[in-house]
Parts: C-alpha cells; structure tokens; sequence
C-alpha cells in the first residue's frame, strides 16, 4: 500500500465532515454580505458561522446529517492502488462512525434495520471513471449526500422534442415544490444523457466542481446562468423564509443522448455542500483539494 | 419580532405569547423523535417513554459517541419537519408537547393542530448541528435505540437552545402557508420564461 494513504483518506473525510470546501464557504458568505440588511438573514448566516466555527475547534460534524457517503475515482493508467483506496475508505468509514464522526445512516430498505456502521450493499456508494489524460494521477472525491436535500433528486427520460421544456420543468418543480425543504440557499447539479441514472450520475458529478466555474462549454454554461436566474426568482431565500437567494450556484455535466431519448436528472445541495478530493500521485504525493 | 426564552415545562400561556417571525430561546428538556418514532406513537399506538407534557419536540436525529461516562451528542440539528406532517396532530395529543423545533415547512394540518391544541413550531437553522449540540447540558437518556441512533428518542437538557424562529404560531398563522402561496405563483411565471429562454438559447425555438 502506497505510503501514507490511510491516513491521507482519513484525513480526507475528518475534513469533509467538519469543515466546508473553500469555494463553498465563499459563495454563503458572498450572499450573507449582500443580505445583511435583512435581520432575518443576518441572524441565519451568524447562526452559521459559529456553527463553523464550533465544528472546527470541537471537531464536531458541522451537520449531524454527514450523508449516505458517495465516492467518485478517476483513474487513467495507473490503477494499482484502487482496490487499497476502496478498502482502506470502508475501513475507516466504520471507525470514524463509531467515533461519532459520521452518524450512522446505511437503513436496510427491506427490513428497516439501520446497518449501524454507514456499511451495506452499495454503501459507501463508489463510481469510477477512466480518464486517458490521468498517466500517473488518480481523484477520489467524497460527497456526503445528506437526506434533506437528496430527497430531491429527480431523473426522468422525455422524448427529444420537449427536452429543453421537461429540463425547465424538472428543474422549476422540484424546487419551487421542495426547495424550502432542502435546507437553501442550494448548490444545484443538472445531468443530461441518453438514460435516467447516465443523467443522475452526471448531475451529482456536477456538484463535484469548483463554485463560480461554468461548464467549459459556452453553451452549457449559458444555460447554467439562465437556470440559475430563473431560481433565484423563486422566493425561497435563506433556509426557506423568503429572504436572500434560492440558489448559490448551478453546475450542468451532460454525456451523449440517444436518437430516441432525453433523460434530465437534477440533484441539489444544501447550502453545507460537503465534498473533497484526495489527488494520489505515483510519485507518492498525495494532497487534498477543495474541488475538482 | 419579540425575543422569547422559556423553560420547559412550557404552558399554554408562554405559547399564545409566541407569534410567527419571533424568536425563542428555550432551556430544560428536548425530547428527539423523527419518522420512525411517530410512527411507533401514533401507527402502533405505543405510549412514549417518557412524559414529554410541557417539553420541547426536536425533528432531529443526532451523530453520537459512546464514552465511558455516558453518551455524548457531537452534532444535532434539525431534520426536515415536512415528513412529519402527517403524524404531527396526533403525536402532539398524545404526547402533550408544547413546542415544535425543525426546519422547513409543514401543512396546513399542522398549522390548524397548533391552534387546536395550542403548540408552536419552529425552525433551527438546518445544517448548525455542531452548534445545536454546544447548547445541550447533558444526555439525560435515550429510549427506543432499537430503532437506529437517528430515529431513537433522545432526551437532551438544553441551555438557551436557540435562536428558533416562530414559524406555525397557536393562532394557527403559518409563514409556510405564504411563503408556499408566494412561491406557486411565481413559479408559473419563472417556468415559462425559462422553458422561453433556453429554447433561444438552444436555437430549438418553435415558429
């Protein structure tokens, strides 16, 4: 096993839980400043900050909620040490629930029995991706999907003809219906593909991206500020009550459609969007970004 | 909007004090219950296992250690009160609490149950689990760990939990009602101009 990666993944999640991602902490601030007028969201964003503050200096989870635990790995051609990662992470899932640090929240679905150690079948939930441009380099990247706000993820398949439409509606309904639930201002993810769980997973993935980054492509982009403008006109505001944006910030990943299919996902985020990377190198650097 | 602190056990009178928008502190018992445990009072008709008269309901499941003196709470912060709509008139006559802490909206069922039955709710602000844990004194109990760490009752002291904001009032008032109401009206307007929008955008307008 590469030297030092148990506790570089360990490292990995304590942070996750217990702290935001820069970028994440610059987008609330960013909206807290531009409502402080309103004494209603300056009493939010003051209850948030010490919140941060005691979560950090306690090392205390910043939300009891800490997620069913998703893992995303982009490898290229360098693959060894995958299998240590995946085990290793399992590991010490089970130990940092025991310590309090994760709640454990892994409920068999049949039998109503909650695992009790954040472990089950799919759990932690672990995707992977090739990417030929990786030589040496490999991403793991935790996201901490929270019941509040994955409740309101959606996918669904429309014909090609009203695409576009079932997007906006997708998108319009499930917040305007259940954005106060979620725990706003949200982080929004939007997937297009050829099937239902190619745009889920591509929504999620979106997430997983710097705040304040547009798609690279113009077009993506362009809808990701029309999108973005268009929830913020929905009066959800700060934790539901009207005051403040409804949104931070809208990512869209999308894949290849099919001739005959459309499929649009959404999956949103609360305002502790908690996700991290760990970037491994062969060289036996390992260091932790914020982002992808 | 008034500043409120009580202590439980909380009456009807401290209640019908508490109007939508104000905020409270409270001190004394929070008593947390979620799906699973409504179900249990209200589907299986289980008395809870404990008075919870005058105390203070929180929609919360927390992230816990066991230490040899006992259990510690790291971090507990609300839950999303909507899926406890449903259960929520009959779990308070059963139980008798007078105050309700979550986050996130509840119905109007809840809103007519607040002024029959003389409860408030409230919100904590969601994701503040570590700061909704710096306020409790001590783990008093916990009963029913038979349904997982988050679903169980936990009985937590707490000191000046807070801030809640009114959100349901006993008069029946609820912000949730308006900021719903507000919210499907402009949502009709927001979706045409978007599903307009991205059709320019796309080249994929209609003539």
């Amino acid at each position: 096993m590469i030297v030092g990666l148990g506790d570089a993944l360990r490292k990995l999640l304590e942070q996750t839980v217990l702290e935001l991602p820069s970028d994440v902490l610059n987008a609330i601030r960013r909206a807290c400043e531009e409502y402080s007028h309103s004494e209603r969201v300056a009493s939010i964003c003051k209850a948030i900050e010490e919140n941060l503050s005691i979560a950090k200096n306690q090392r205390a989870p910043l939300c009891q909620d800490t997620g069913l635990i998703e893992v995303f790995i982009r490898f290229g051609r360098w693959l060894d040490p995958i299998p240590d990662i995946i085990d290793e992470l399992t590991k010490i899932v089970a130990s940092m629930t025991k310590e309090g640090l994760f709640r454990p929240n892994a409920v068999d679905p049949l039998r109503n029995v909650n695992t009790g150690n954040n472990l089950g079948p799919y759990t932690p939930f672990i995707h992977m991706e090739y990417d030929p441009n990786l030589t040496s380099d490999i991403y793991v990247c935790v996201y901490l999907a929270g019941g509040g706000c994955s409740a309101l993820g959606r996918a669904e398949v429309s014909p090609p003809s009203l695409g576009i439409e079932a997007l906006s509606q997708l998108v319009v309904d499930t917040i305007s219906r259940l954005g106060v639930n979620a725990c706003p201002p949200l982080f929004i993810g939007i997937g297009i593909g050829g099937t239902a769980e190619m745009a889920s997973i591509l929504s999620k993935k979106a997430l997983l991206r710097r705040v304040g980054v547009h798609n690279l492509d113009p077009l993506a982009a362009e809808i990701e500020k029309r999108i973005l403008d268009a929830i913020n006109r929905l009066p959800i505001g700060f934790q539901g009550l009207g005051e403040g944006p409804t949104a931070l910030w809208v990512s869209l990943e999308y894949g290849s459609r099919h001739p005959a299919t459309f499929a649009i996902a959404i999956s949103v985020s609360c305002w502790a969007l908690r996700r991290r990377c760990l970037r491994i190198s062969k060289s036996g650097s390992i260091e932790i970004l914020d982002h992808i | 909007m008034a500043v409120h602190h009580l202590r439980t056990p909380i009456s009807d009178d401290d209640v019908r004090k508490l109007s939508v928008g104000d905020i409270v502190y409270v001190s004394g018992l929070v008593v947390t219950a979620r799906d699973a445990a409504h179900r249990r009072v209200v589907e299986q008709g289980t008395p809870p296992p404990i008075d919870m008269k005058g105390l203070v309901l929180y929609h919360a499941g927390p992230c816990v250690k066991r230490t040899e003196s006992g259990w510690l709470v790291l971090s507990v912060g609300p839950t999303t009160s909507a899926r406890m709509d449903r259960y929520e008139r009959d779990f308070v006559a059963r139980t008798g609490v007078k105050l309700i802490v979550g986050k996130g909206s509840m119905g109007r069922t809840t809103a007519e149950a607040a002024r029959e039955l003389c409860f408030a709710v409230t919100l904590f602000v969601g994701g503040c689990g570590a700061l909704a844990a710096s306020k409790i004194r001590r783990v008093v109990d916990v009963h029913w760990l038979d349904l997982g760490v988050p679903e169980a009752l936990w009985v937590l002291e707490v000191e000046n939990f807070g801030p809640l904001i009114v959100t349901i009032d006993a008069s029946g008032r609820s912000l949730w009602s308006e900021i719903m109401e507000n919210l499907s009206r402009a949502s009709r307007e927001v979706l045409n101009d978007l599903k307009k929008g991205l059709s320019v955008v796309l080249g994929w307008s209609r003539r």
